[in-house]
């Protein structure tokens, strides 16, 4: 009973193409990062649209905690359950102030507890505290919209944050960052798994960027066509005749940087 | 002279002979029965005679005799024509001694005919229609016939029986007889009329049968006719049932038809246009110019404004579209509520405009061919216009289908429709794939109003009364599929035109419309993204 | 240099404008007709434009700030002015020409006997509640049927304008006891006073400008909670919204709810004043013209729907007077032209041109740099 995940038969289905088949997963509660990897196409995303009711499965539970099946939840109650998630490009309100992003984000999300609550004071000390972890409390009043590239990513890596998560599903954060941004938003993922008891599941095709968060002996899981190809250490994985199999005519694994 | 007078009176007798063997058993002495009847004295019998004769001759003796157009003259009878020339009861002209046409003396009267046997000659001559040239005519004398319970019109239905050759005029005259034959004092007769009627489901002649399970003393009649008016009730039911099927198949391909322009506007491009009702009522109007043009210029061939019609309002609406797509939609892509609002003010600006031009209700001609219909079940017509309709809906959607699944243009806009930015990188002109679509979106609109012209009048409006049954129909196919469209027509027309005779009532139109409407909703709950929704990961992220 | 924004509420200078705003039209209008500078007429149609004002704030919530297209709002304005039409009809029947105890116009259709659904309107409580709370009722009916089921945006207009038309359709049949197209009309009292008397007018102006205001506040202090700032980011990207752990559903039915209740309240003031209410004030378009003033007048900003309101409704009065028939074009040329060549409206207009004149006036002297972060890149 100390399972954070426990995926079983995850088989998703789209027009007859099984983008996920029987797909099993367990990640533990000690477990603080696992990385998923895998070709295009191999179900990445779309488990992680499964795991927060973006896409209803045809077949498969998934227990959190050990005692709550995700699946079949709506997205809110599935995000208020503690599994967050962050999408593959930045998603942020382009139009609100950093500030008011992180307001929307923190806080209870009922109703009844939003309409009493101003714009500006509510939450007021938890908020500044995350904009300080990602270093953006200088910009709390620019409009979101303003931000660079990596500036929206680590603003809603921290409107995430600021939602105390259980278990953070991050797609891809690192795409489209310059070198130092990378390095950045390794170290703010490291920094949130020591600081936090946030467990972080992670999509990545950038092969140095996993080999930066690998080195601490996480796990990492390789997906292929829709089912679970490969599970180890870094370098068991890349050591894997099938796994190699899978990227051959996409370079080695190592050669991706 | 002799020689003349021998030849005229042997024309006469052959042509009487003629006329003897016309009018087969029971020949007349035309001229003796003339000249009885122009006396008063024996004029009543002489009609009780001719009641039961279909003679032409007679017919035409007794509306010359009803007319005042029967004279006499030199001792012979003769008939006075519109034309004013003179004719014998045989048909020929009479000639004077001149060889000239003869001529009646000024101020000579017609031979009378009493008053109180004017009614009779009426229902004798009633009785000759059954065997006139129009079918029609013809058909409603039988009709006549058998409700008039005159069992003296039984000999002659049975001649007029045997001689017809049009289907429904001898199903009308057998349905007559034996509702005249429910009167016949022999109990085999009646027990046969009342089986054929039963057979027949002959709704007219239920009111016949009912008075005969009231008065008739032989059980096995009686029961016989109510095991027939038992039989009519379920013939009359199962026709009606009929009737709403087809009202709603009517209803559906008008639905379909209006659809198919939405299928690709909003279906395909995901654009609301609320101008389309008035794409609609351009196809309309084209067809009403289109036919005051024939009227004008080609009146010999009027029918065929139509045929001109139809494909001038595919252009007329695509171009319209195109206009329309140009100058305002493509500032809009991505977002359809604003959309939605800019062209409901192009429809507003398009509506007013037409009421200002062509004033608040016109209407067009159908060719003459598209009049009437067939008569499915005896009392049904589905009429030829409706029958239109449903063809042209499907071909139209057989021609929408082909362009777009199995053509190299229908390929090109589904793959802009799924992946814009992927079809541009392999060299497809987005803009102009989206401006033709859209065109063609709006030019089955174009069709779809011509065609309504046929059935409704052509006012401002008319594309309001479509508009909203329309998008549900979208909405409830699941936008994307034409499958669904069709699908979803079909339900909503049917469901409609079978709801309202459930209703009943003078309001009963409109609140079939809200029933069909709650329903709609209440489907939605239980699948929010329609009949047939699209799937996949690129559906449920931009749901 | 930029601060997060301080953690306590300040005193709000565009109170000062609510303040200004209601000082003009609660108290300086009727004063001034009183007084005889301002005639009963427009007095009257300010009282209209006012109310109808009322109708264009519930839009601006549900369309201006959550992005929703109600098409049904006009719906939500008949139950009000339907409601207290039927209560005002009551209160003056026995005096109508038949001396009957129903309606004049129910005896022009042969019915002698009040309907069952008439009977409770009677009562001046139960026309007040049905007209604000059965909006409500039913916004919260279909937006739990709609919203509740994530129905996508245009799926929503699509089968609010079909509702809207259902009602229109059946309104417009005498089978509903309702007046059929002629509607209710000819009120001539309410709450026992004559219709026909100025004061009564001016009382009925100063209670639709009282509650104006009122819904202003309302409306403002919804749309500065962080009710409001999550209403806007349903309107921006509701989905990313979902995720945040948002059940926007509930969002969403609230301000349906409260936008519907004001159209009621709308509705309810607009009767009595105008005198009449037909089947053409209950349907598509007049729900779209809604959104054409919100539109006009700037979306999104309380303001706007109030400048919106009176001001194409002033434009209609003064242009359906002198070109009757070119008014559907016109009113089709602005539902174009607002939302594709000023979709920010007269208020965002009026935004605009401020920040140029203040940029101006910065480009003379450069040394006054605001500190806030927001217009940190535009200098």
């Amino acid at each position: 009973m100390d399972t954070l995940l426990y995926v079983e038969n995850l088989t998703v289905s789209f027009d007859g193409f099984l983008a996920l088949r029987n797909l099993n997963l367990i990640v533990e509660r000690d477990e603080r990062v696992r990385l998923l990897i895998g070709p295009n196409g191999a179900g990445k995303t779309t488990l992680f649209d499964a795991l927060t009711g973006h896409v209803t499965p045809s077949a498969g539970r998934a227990l959190f905690r050990d005692t709550v099946n995700v699946l079949g939840m709506s997205p809110h109650a599935i995000a208020n359950a503690g599994v967050i998630r962050k999408f593959q490009t930045p998603s942020v309100f382009p139009g609100h102030t950093v500030f008011e992003n992180m307001l929307l984000s923190a806080g209870r999300k009922r109703f009844t507890s939003t309409l009493g609550a101003g714009r500006g004071f509510h939450a007021h000390d938890a908020i500044v505290a995350v904009l300080d972890q990602v270093g953006l409390r200088e910009r709390a009043g620019d409009l979101a919209g303003t931000l660079s590239h990596g500036e929206q990513q680590w603003l809603e890596i921290a409107m995430l944050l600021v939602q105390e998560p259980r278990l953070l599903l991050l797609d891809e954060p690192a795409a489209g960052m310059t070198r130092p941004e990378k390095e950045r938003t390794g170290a703010l993922i490291e920094a949130i798994v020591e600081r936090s008891a946030c467990a972080v599941m992670l999509i990545e095709h950038d092969m140095e960027f996993v080999r930066q968060i690998a080195r601490r002996g996480h796990r990492v899981t390789v997906l292929h066509e829709g089912t679970v190809l490969s599970e180890g250490s870094l370098d068991r994985v890349q050591a894997d005749e099938r796994v190699i199999k899978a990227y051959l005519g996409r370079g080695k694994v190592r050669g991706t940087a | 002279m002799q020689a003349l007078v021998a030849a005229i009176a042997a024309v006469w007798v052959i042509t009487g002979l003629g006329g003897l063997a016309a009018a087969g058993p029971g020949a007349l002495d035309l001229e003796a029965v003339a000249r009885r009847l122009a006396a008063p004295a024996t004029q009543k019998a002489t009609l009780g005679e001719l009641a039961g004769s279909s003679d032409p001759a007679v017919e035409r003796l007794l509306r010359a005799l009803k007319d005042g157009a029967l004279y006499s003259w030199k001792g012979r009878l003769v008939l006075l024509g519109d034309d004013g020339g003179l004719t014998d009861v045989a048909g020929r002209p009479v000639l004077d001694a001149a060889q000239q046409p003869a001529q009646l003396e000024s101020g000579q009267e017609a031979v009378a005919l009493e008053e109180a046997h004017f009614g009779l000659v009426q229902r004798i001559l009633e009785r000759f229609e059954v065997f006139g040239k129009d079918p029609a005519k013809r058909q409603s004398a039988a009709f006549k016939l058998g409700t008039s319970g005159d069992a003296a019109a039984i000999p002659i239905l049975v001649r007029a029986v045997e001689g017809e050759t049009h289907r429904d005029v001898r199903a009308a005259m057998e349905d007559a007889l034996a509702k005249l034959r429910l009167r016949s004092p022999d109990p085999a007769d009646r027990l046969g009329a009342v089986k054929q009627l039963g057979r027949r489901g002959s709704e007219a002649a239920v009111p016949q049968l009912q008075a005969l399970v009231a008065e008739e003393a032989d059980p096995a009649v009686k029961a016989a006719a109510r095991t027939a008016l038992q039989d009519i009730d379920r013939f009359v039911v199962q026709r009606n049932v009929v009737g709403y099927l087809f009202n709603g198949i009517s209803l559906a391909a008008v639905l379909l038809i209006m659809s198919l322009g939405l299928a690709v506007t909003f279906g395909l491009m995901g654009i609301i246009n609320m101008a389309h009702g008035e794409m609609l009522m351009i196809g309309s109007y084209t067809a009403y110019v289109v036919q005051e043009i024939f009227q004008a210029r080609f009146a010999a061939s009027q029918d065929y404004y139509f045929f001109v019609a139809l494909p001038l309002a595919f252009l007329a609406a695509g171009l319209v579209g195109l206009v329309l797509e140009l100058g305002v939609i493509r500032f809009l892509y991505g977002r359809p509520l604003e959309t939605l609002i800019v062209t409901w003010g192009v429809g507003m600006i398009l509506q007013q405009a037409a009421r200002l031009y062509f004033g608040d209700q016109t209407s067009v001609n159908s060719p003459t061919w598209f009049r009437g219909g067939v008569e499915v079940l005896a009392g049904l017509i589905f009429p030829w216009s409706r029958i239109f309709i449903v063809g042209l809906a499907l071909a139209a959607l057989g021609a929408l289908w082909v362009l777009l699944y199995r053509s190299y243009a229908g390929l090109k806009v589904r793959a802009v429709m799924q992946n814009r930015a992927m079809a541009a990188c392999l060299g497809v002109s987005t803009r102009k794939v989206d401006a033709v679509t859209f065109a063609l979106g709006t030019a089955l609109a174009g069709v779809a109003g011509c065609a309504l012209a046929l059935i409704g009048t052509v006012d401002p409006e008319v594309g309001k009364t479509y508009i909203v049954d329309s998008f549900m129909v979208v909405v409830l196919g699941g936008v994307g599929k034409l499958v669904g469209m069709v699908v979803a027509s079909f339900c909503i027309g049917l469901s409609n035109k079978l709801i309202e005779p459930a209703i009943g009532g003078t309001a009963a139109a409109v609140y079939a419309k809200v029933a069909v409407l709650l329903i709609v909703i209440w489907f939605l709950q239980w699948r929010p993204t329609g009949l047939f929704p699209q799937r996949g990961r690129a559906a449920t992220e931009t749901a | 240099m930029t601060v997060a924004p301080a953690p306590a509420r300040k005193w709000d200078p565009q109170l000062l404008w609510v303040g200004i705003f209601g000082a003009v039209f609660v108290v300086g209008l009727p004063l001034a007709n009183a007084l005889g500078l301002v005639s009963d007429y427009y007095l009257n149609l300010f009282g209209k434009y006012l109310a109808l004002a009322i109708l264009a704030l519930g839009m601006d919530l549900i369309w201006g700030y959550t992005g929703i297209l109600s098409l049904g709002q006009a719906i939500f304005f008949g139950i009000g002015a339907y409601s207290i039409g039927m209560h005002m009809l009551l209160e003056s029947s026995g005096k109508g020409v038949y001396g009957e105890r129903v309606p004049d116009f129910m005896i022009w259709n042969q019915v002698y006997q009040l309907p069952l659904f008439w009977k409770p309107y009677t009562s001046v409580v139960v026309a007040l509640a049905s007209s604000l709370l059965l909006p409500a009722l039913l916004a919260t009916v279909i937006g739990f049927l709609t919203f509740r089921r994530r129905l996508r945006g245009t799926y929503f207009a699509i089968l609010t304008q079909a509702i809207a038309f259902a009602v229109w359709l059946m309104l417009n049949r005498n089978e509903m006891k309702l007046g059929g197209t002629n509607g209710l009309t000819d009120f001539k009292s309410i709450l026992g006073v004559s219709l026909s008397s100025p004061g009564t007018l001016r009382a009925l102006y100063i209670v639709t400008a009282g509650l104006l205001v009122g819904a202003l506040l309302a409306s403002r202090a919804i749309v500065r909670s962080k009710t409001g700032l999550v209403l806007e980011a349903i309107r921006d990207n509701e989905r990313r919204l979902e995720f945040l752990g948002y059940n926007t559903a509930g969002f969403k039915i609230f301000v349906f709810a409260v936008s519907a209740a004001l159209a009621g309240l709308a509705g309810l003031l607009y009767a009595p004043q105008v005198g009449i209410i037909t089947p053409s004030q209950v349907g598509v378009l007049p729900s779209l013209e809604i959104v054409i003033w919100v539109a006009f007048g700037g979306r999104g900003t309380l303001w706007g729907a109030l400048v919106g309101a009176i001001s194409v409704n002033w434009l209609r009065s003064v242009l359906t007077a002198t070109y009757p028939t070119l008014w559907p074009i016109i009113l089709g040329g602005l539902f174009v032209t607002v939302i594709m060549l000023f979709p920010e409206g007269l208020v965002g207009l009026a935004a605009r041109a401020k920040t140029l004149l203040a940029r101006r006036r910065r480009a003379v002297a450069p040394a006054a740099i605001p500190a806030s972060g927001v217009n940190r890149h535009t200098v």
